[in-house]
């Protein structure tokens, strides 16, 4: 069954590939002023964000699953978003953590690199987002350290919260084979809720964000990504208005 | 360029500690001047402070104008025996107060933050006790004045 779904999938990226892969140029005279627009190949790039698997290394806490996705509007300009899951897990001697969480971020992308041809679709961009993240965490054990009076321990109960934030993006993505684009990008988030209340403890990991404890946080992502041909943008590429003869 | 901003962005905040935070309640000995009634810092000559319950803390300790009190995490009053001088009667002081766990840091885990409700003493020496502070939350404030 599953290799069945498979075969339709990669039969439905090749048929679209194959309708919406064709580039065409078109050429309008409109009141004395020709203009020349292309017709360019767009649709919407899925991509994986692979730096969150480097987070198993230096982070060994934190799970993270974020996938990636865009779709052109026009010349330059692109809606964006971002998804994805995180689960926190983390024990040492002075206490045991466990969270989870999803989060949503959307936003718009705007392409700055002008040198290249209409049919290039490498972008250099810069975008913003507003995140949201509906999160969990709890700890089931804490101890604290006393030598002179002796030690004490307790437990912090599981409780639900949500996160929203504002995030800035500069990047760029590079189709190095047909319809396939790396990428990185670098952001900056600034967390628009308010802060944890004094007494009560943050999230270790606020999913999408990053650490509970911080207000801003810088990030960076790799991606890699393919766009799924689905529909054609209209470029403009030259415009001229006729200039009037003299003596008529 | 971008793989060192990323080392950046990756640093693990449950390896580093550092930060210091026992909370002590921290004790000024004052004395008002017999010439102008002016409320200044005293020094206590021969100290000995013994926590109820516990070891000795100080025992001819000299020269001291302050006093951290460490107070017991795991009840709600501690109780100490303090004497200021060899010749002089020792004074027993009890803070009683409110208890709460407080995250420090992914890297320090938690402390025991105190909030002082009363103070009940002996007057053998101590004439009198100002409480500044009530809340235990760093060794760095002045909590409370002890009057001699």
């Amino acid at each position: 069954m599953m290799t069945r779904i498979f075969t339709c999938f990669i039969s439905f990226l090749l048929c679209t590939g194959l309708a919406f892969g064709q580039d065409s140029t078109e050429v309008k005279l409109k009141h004395d002023t020709l203009t020349v627009t292309q017709q360019v190949s767009a649709g919407l790039r899925i991509g994986l964000d692979i730096s969150r698997f480097a987070y198993l290394y230096f982070q060994p806490y934190r799970t993270d699953v974020t996938l990636m996705a865009d779709a052109r509007l026009n010349k330059n300009l692109y809606v964006a978003g971002e998804f994805g899951y995180n689960r926190t897990s983390h024990s040492d001697s002075n206490y045991t953590y466990k969270g989870n969480g999803a989060f949503v971020a959307l936003g718009i992308d705007y392409n700055v690199l002008k040198k290249q041809t209409s049919k290039q679709r490498n972008i250099l961009y810069v975008g913003a987002r507003y995140g949201v993240a509906l999160f969990n965490y709890e700890i089931p054990e804490y101890h604290i350290y006393d030598e002179y009076w002796g030690n004490s321990s307790g437990s912090v109960p599981k409780q639900s919260d949500n996160a929203q934030w504002i995030e800035l993006v500069v990047g760029l993505k590079a189709e190095v084979f047909r319809n396939f684009f790396l990428g990185w990008s670098l952001r900056q988030r600034f967390l628009t809720t308010k802060r944890i209340p004094e007494g009560d403890f943050p999230p270790l990991v606020i999913p999408g964000f990053g650490p509970g404890n911080k207000k801003s946080v810088f990030d960076f992502n790799y991606s890699i990504s393919y766009q799924i041909p689905l529909y054609n943008v209209k470029i403009p590429v030259f415009s001229a208005k006729a200039k009037p003869k003299k003596g008529h | 360029m971008v793989m060192a901003v990323g080392f950046v962005a990756c640093d693990d905040q449950t390896e580093v500690c550092d930060q210091v935070f026992n909370a002590d309640l921290r004790a000024l000995f004052k004395y008002p001047r017999p010439t102008d009634g002016v409320i200044v810092d005293t020094t206590l000559p021969y100290v000995t402070v013994v926590a109820k319950g516990t070891d000795t803390l100080f025992k001819g300790a000299t020269g001291l104008k302050n006093l951290s009190f460490s107070l017991n995490g795991t009840v709600d009053s501690t109780t100490y025996y303090i004497k200021g001088d060899s010749t002089v009667t020792g004074d027993t002081i009890t803070f009683k107060y409110s208890r709460k766990p407080h995250f420090v840091s992914p890297g320090c885990g938690f402390a025991t933050y105190y909030t002082l409700d009363t103070v009940i003493f002996t007057r053998y020496a101590i004439d009198s006790i100002r409480i500044l502070n009530r809340e235990v939350t760093t060794n760095d404030d002045t909590h409370l004045y002890l009057f001699y």
